[in-house]
């Protein structure tokens, strides 16, 4: 057990674990997430309502997904380090920042790119799109602060607090569509209930979050050795 | 469940999607792009950062 727990405290650990997997990691992803489109875009069938607009859901999906999962993944993180003060943390939290930012974008881009055919608009301030801006606000905060402290200890406190308090938006975002009345649908995938579309859109759209999980993981192991070293050197 | 099937005859066909291409395929090229930039600039930054060292 000490064994599978020591990539996540010792810093040389996690660097050699990470160098090791890194090559396997991104090519399983980039293959998982170009068959899960390459399926999605061209051998789903069409939608009756949305017509072909709706094949953006096989990247918009997992975009949003991502962009609320990363941010707990940072909240944890958060956690552990204020309690434990676990060395690796900060790095993480800094990493995940980075990959949260980047996608909770992209799901806001294909969100609005969507919404032009879907709804004659790119952009509508309802409850799901402004808390989800709310969270890319929160990504680009957590970045600014944590660039802009010279003392590193102080930085990572601040960076920390921050996400922590930030993730009761998480919660929000998820039940927003329900809480509120929006433009924006109630979520098609549920772990609970029954999906609402057909089984012939939902595995590729299955085979894309998994893909795309992947992928951003890939990413993921690539920034935080920059972090890692970037902090050693400063 | 409906086939998966083959939706479009001709790449014109699937380049059009109907009226709705320029809405689908833009927004997978743009995150193409967005993934390779990103991934491109973190590998830069740290080959950088290894030389510096």
């Amino acid at each position: 057990m000490k064994n599978l727990l020591l990539p996540l405290i010792s810093v040389k650990e996690y660097l050699n674990l990470n160098k090791m997997i890194y090559p396997y990691v991104l090519f399983l992803g980039i293959f998982f997430m170009l068959l899960g489109w390459i399926v999605g875009l061209l051998f789903a069938p069409i939608d009756a309502v949305q017509g072909h607009s709706y094949r953006i859901i096989y990247l918009h999906v997992p975009m949003a997904i991502y962009s609320q999962l990363i941010y707990w993944f940072m909240a944890i993180w958060s956690f552990s380090f204020l309690i434990w003060k676990i060395k690796i943390a900060p790095s993480m939290i800094l990493s995940a920042a980075y990959i949260g930012c980047m996608v909770t974008f992209l799901a806001l881009l294909s969100g609005s790119v969507w919404g032009i055919p879907t709804w004659g608009t790119w952009w509508q301030w309802d409850a799901r799109i402004t808390s989800t801006f709310i969270l890319f606000i929160m990504y680009l905060a957590l970045l600014t602060v944590n660039n802009s402290f010279q003392n590193t200890n102080t930085a990572d406190q601040i960076t920390a607090w921050i996400a922590l308090v930030g993730v009761i938006n998480i919660p929000i975002i998820k039940k927003s569509v329900d809480w509120w009345s929006t433009l924006h649908q109630p979520a098609s995938i549920s772990l609970t209930t029954e999906s609402s579309i057909d089984l012939s859109m939902l595995i590729p759209l299955l085979i894309s979050i998994i893909g795309v999980g992947i992928f951003l993981f890939s990413l993921g192991l690539k920034v935080s050795r920059w972090v890692i070293y970037r902090r050693e050197s400063d | 469940m409906e086939k998966i099937i083959l939706q479009f005859h001709t790449l014109e066909e699937a380049l059009l999607m109907g009226d709705h291409g320029i809405y689908v395929w833009s927004t997978y090229i743009i995150t193409g792009l967005v993934f390779s930039i990103f991934s491109i600039t973190f590998s830069w930054k740290l080959r950088n950062l290894k030389e510096d060292e």
